[in-house]
């Protein structure tokens, strides 16, 4: 046969089998791994989508999304992608942007600020709770044998379950603020943190951008909280900077660009008024040749938390516990967000590792869903056997919208509410030791008033820890304000 | 749709090779037609509307104008062209229209002209104009009017070329339309040219707009921090980018008529290896400027006029030429970018054209000429245009621009030997040695080449959610 005769009946072979493979429908995944995401399903039709041609192309999405093999070819796509240019050695990954200055507080009278918090704090304290978390279910009522029984979790990763059920609808509140929903503050949450990377020997770094207007708003509804909560509640605030804020060299920082996080927390913590704030940066920057934040996530470890677990401490004026206090658990192989995103090479030949510090006095806890089940699981969860992208979900069962752990070696009726995203996971083991009641909110799946919440509870302690550059978006301030007034 | 998804792929292609090859002869231009028809609507059914409306008009009047003579010839060409612009301005331009107007007369707020949301029906820049140039030619006597409405239908819908070009005049496939044979060469020919377009926008034009991407970032505030070497290499990037794109979309489109049995014209001739502006366009996007050129220039008296008139009629072609591109000031800017060269050139320097200065000169105008184009903001564009020539936030250099440029310096060097003829000449070569290595080396390029290229292809379009599509605009 002439040489083009083969051409092209191999070239139709390869159609008519990639034809076929898309139409063998049980072949197609439903969920991807490597990404932590529900790939796209089949669309559903109506009208209105078939009209506008948005049907016609949710299924050419849903075609190549759910692509029989897609993981595997996606693998082979990165290794082609590598030979593209030479990938040893740092690279950036992104794209910087312009940052706000960062105010010379040393020099600034308060009373700018005390403007801005005045115009923040609207609304009053004494408002009922507007969106009951859990309908029909007040927490402290529920006996722990209330509690649903353990069920069979899926291997993949609770996160997954929680962000379909979790999408808090936007509710309108008297002021007429629209809250923030969930997928939108992750979006914002994800650009911020994740806006421009530096990646160096299968580390990835990202950049930190201070602004202004989102740093004062923070600061007001942080300052307007604790003068409410004043004689009740103390407000402890910790901002947890970014690996590249500790791990990272000064010149190495200066080359990369962005804003100087050390100045930027200071500046937030020189604003304060009634709050008292955690060390961080420095705490953690001393102690940077330990592994205290993950190569391939952009998570901090739970040794760094626990460097600022005892800042912590210091200001609460409680003894901390030595490291060797806990019994440690390590979880090998985990690649992180980092990975998923930029599937770099070096990244997945040296992945992660996790380690974890158990609480003594119990590991037992209850996470709330948004729709109310509750789930009995522990503080840190072996996750041994669960898929590598997921092993950051150990501690507290990952972002769920409420936990409570309950001490039962302490009875002194010591409580805290720590107000977190992510960040704040690895870090709530820590606490379990000190508190009677140890409850978690994660503020982008719950819609509580804190307040409210804080004197039906009669905690003695509001916990409010934050990354840095999440504290950059707006929505996730919107989100705070609404809570905590 | 697009070419370069997975669903046109392994889906729409096949299906439509398959039914195509299965039936009867007398049928294939059927099942050309409903697929084109069904490729249109797939990106919003309600345009068929304009699509279907706009062919029958064009039939109607084509075939009114070969009945009439004179006045009424006039006429009914001047409807034509009145119908299918007014349609194209309302889509396309009414937004431009009223911000130029607010601008103009200074109107703000609530006194100012509303600017109307329009969607722009996918493809309707190309095939309006294909449809005008077949009624002028019946105008002209040039051809013949069709009288069969759905052969219009299909010449103005045709998948191939319906929504990104070339812009086929219709005496190149009128006879093709009625009478086309394939042998085995065409095939070959067709699989070979679809299968390396597929890659040059899967792999390559892709690739480099995740860079010209990552430089850019997220607007003005990027910008503002980009430094000179970035924004040469936005504008190096960017000029691969759009040219591998786009040149990738006819080469899919003359692919594809191969593989049926149309024989489509080049729309692009190696542009960037041009020694002049002029060569320029004499090999960039070639069915637009002949258009331009058949349709608004000659008949303007082209350059057989006195000089103030010639120059008044480069500068038409070439403001409506940027216009065509998109609704957008700076697209003018970019048109009428070009009449000033093109000017220069003529009445400077005589059209002449010097090897090696001249190519360097011609490439260095051309991807400023990109960074015009790219830019639809006017503060983007200043901050780009001053970086370029020194005035940037971010200092020469940074770690960013050496980084990126590391990553993806083979990438770079491919894409840039893309841009060239090299692989055709290489392959050529290959083919026409007389030796007997040579033509085992040829048989076997033939029959790995498309293999490779949509494999290649395959997998980018899996791993890539990023598909940008450069032409909805037009």
């Amino acid at each position: 046969m002439d040489n083009r005769k083969i051409a092209i009946v191999t070239f139709f072979s390869i159609l008519i089998i990639g034809f076929f493979t898309g139409l063998i429908l049980p072949l197609r995944p439903e969920i991807s791994d490597m990404e932590q995401r529900q790939l796209t399903k089949f669309p559903t039709v109506s009208a209105k989508t078939l009209f506008n041609g948005e049907f016609f192309s949710e299924v050419g999405l849903w075609y190549a999304d759910s692509y029989p093999g897609r993981e595997g070819m996606i693998k082979a796509d990165n290794a082609i992608k590598n030979i593209y240019g030479i990938k040893s050695g740092a690279k950036m990954v992104g794209s910087a942007t312009v940052a706000d200055e960062i105010p010379d507080f040393e020099n600034m009278e308060t009373a700018d600020n005390q403007t801005a918090m005045d115009n923040t704090a609207v609304g009053n304290g004494k408002q009922d709770i507007i969106d009951e978390l859990i309908p029909d279910r007040n927490i402290e009522t529920i006996p722990v044998e209330d509690v649903v029984e353990e069920e069979e979790i899926p291997e993949e990763e609770p996160e997954e379950i929680d962000e379909e059920a979790l999408h808090a609808d936007g509710k309108i509140d008297e002021s007429e603020v629209e809250i923030p929903k969930a997928t939108v503050m992750e979006e914002e949450i994800k650009q911020h943190v994740k806006q421009n990377l530096y990646v160096k020997d299968g580390a990835a770094y990202s950049a930190y951008y201070f602004t202004l207007d989102t740093a004062n708003r923070y600061i007001a509804l942080l300052n307007n909280a604790a003068d409410i909560l004043d004689g009740e509640c103390t407000v402890y605030n910790m901002i947890v900077p970014n690996q590249s804020g500790v791990m990272l060299s000064e010149d190495e920082m200066k080359a990369f660009g962005g804003s100087d996080q050390a100045a930027a927390i200071h500046y937030y913590y020189s604003q304060y008024d009634k709050v008292k704030s955690v060390n961080t940066v420095d705490t953690l920057r001393e102690h940077n040749d330990e592994y205290l934040y993950f190569r391939t996530d952009h998570h901090w470890t739970a040794r760094g938390a626990y460097y600022v677990y005892r800042s912590f401490c210091k200001v609460k004026g409680i003894e901390p516990h030595e490291l060797d206090y806990f019994e440690k658990m390590t979880f090998d192989d985990f690649l992180g967000s980092f990975y998923t995103d930029l599937k770099d090479p070096e990244m997945e030949s040296n992945p992660d590792y996790i380690e974890a510090f158990v609480p003594r006095d119990t590991n037992d806890m209850t996470f709330w869903y948004e729709n109310g089940e509750s789930l009995a699981w522990n503080v840190v969860r072996d996750v041994n056997g669960w898929n590598k992208y997921a092993k950051y979900s150990c501690f507290i069962g990952g972002d769920m919208p409420l936990c409570l752990i309950e001490n039962p070696v302490i009875n002194d009726g010591s409580s805290c509410v720590v107000i977190k995203e992510s960040y704040g996971n690895c870090f709530v083991p820590f606490l379990v030791d000190h508190y009677q009641t140890v409850y978690v909110i994660d503020y982008r799946y719950s819609d509580k008033n804190i307040i409210s919440f804080i004197r039906e509870n009669n905690i003695n302690d509001l916990i409010v820890l934050n990354n840095v550059s999440v504290l950059g978006s707006g929505s996730v301030m919107t989100k705070l304000e609404n809570m905590l007034k | 749709m697009v070419f370069s998804s997975l669903f046109f792929v392994f889906l729409f292609l096949p299906l439509q090779l398959l039914v195509y090859y299965l039936v009867p002869k007398r049928q294939k231009n059927t099942v050309l037609l409903i697929f084109s028809l069904i490729f249109y609507a797939w990106s919003g059914p309600v345009y068929l509307l304009i699509l279907v409306g706009e062919a029958f008009v064009s039939y109607f009047l084509a075939n009114k104008i070969q009945k009439s003579f004179y006045d009424a010839a006039r006429f009914y060409f001047a409807l034509e062209c009145i119908i299918l612009l007014a349609v194209l301005v309302f889509f396309k331009y009414l937004g431009l229209l009223a911000q130029t107007v607010n601008a103009i007369l200074g109107l703000v707020g609530t006194a100012s002209i509303p600017v109307p949301e329009i969607t722009l029906p996918i493809g309707i820049s190309f095939y309006t104009f294909q449809l005008i140039s077949y009624v002028a030619d019946v105008y002209d006597g040039r051809v013949k009017a069709n009288r069969y409405f759905w052969k219009i239908l299909l010449y103005a819908s045709l998948f191939h070329q319906c929504i990104a070009g070339p812009i086929v005049r219709y005496e190149t496939v009128c006879e093709e339309i009625d009478h086309r044979e394939i042998d085995i060469d065409d095939v070959f020919y067709g699989i070979l040219r679809f299968s390396t377009g597929l890659a040059k926008k899967a792999v390559l034009a892709n690739s480099v707009a995740a860079v010209v991407d990552s430089l850019c970032g997220n607007g003005v505030e990027t910008l503002k921090t980009q430094t000179v070497g970035g924004f040469w290499m936005i504008a190096l990037f960017y000029t691969l980018q759009i040219y591998l794109d786009f040149s990738a979309y006819s080469d899919m489109a003359i692919g594809m008529g191969c593989m049926v049995g149309f024989h489509y014209l080049e729309n692009f001739k190696y542009p960037y290896i041009a020694a002049s502006v002029q060569d320029f366009w004499r090999r960039w996007h070639i069915s637009l400027s002949t258009f331009f050129r058949d349709y608004v220039y000659i008949p303007l008296g082209g350059s057989r006029v006195n000089v103030p008139k010639h120059i008044f009629n480069l500068f038409v072609v070439w403001a409506l030429t940027g216009l065509w591109h998109g609704a957008s000031a700076n697209f003018v800017l970019w048109g009428l970018y070009y009449f000033v060269f093109l000017v220069i050139e003529k009445y400077v320097f005589n059209n002449k054209k010097i090897k090696g200065i001249g190519n360097i000169y011609t490439i260095i105008v051309v991807m400023i000429g990109w960074v015009i184009f790219k830019f639809d903001s006017f503060e983007e564009l200043k901050i780009a245009l001053a970086g370029m020539f020194g005035f940037a936030g971010g200092g020469l250099w940074n770690l960013q621009c050496s980084s990126l440029l590391k990553n993806n310096i083979f990438l770079l060097i491919f894409s840039i030997l893309a841009c060239t003829p090299v692989f055709k000449l290489g392959y050529r070569r290959l083919c026409d040695s007389n030796s007997y290595a040579g033509e085992i080396a040829c048989n076997i390029f033939e029959v790995a080449v498309p293999v490779i290229m949509i494999i290649l292809s395959t997998l980018a379009l899996v791993g890539n959610s990023y598909n940008p599509f450069l032409y909805f605009r037009f």
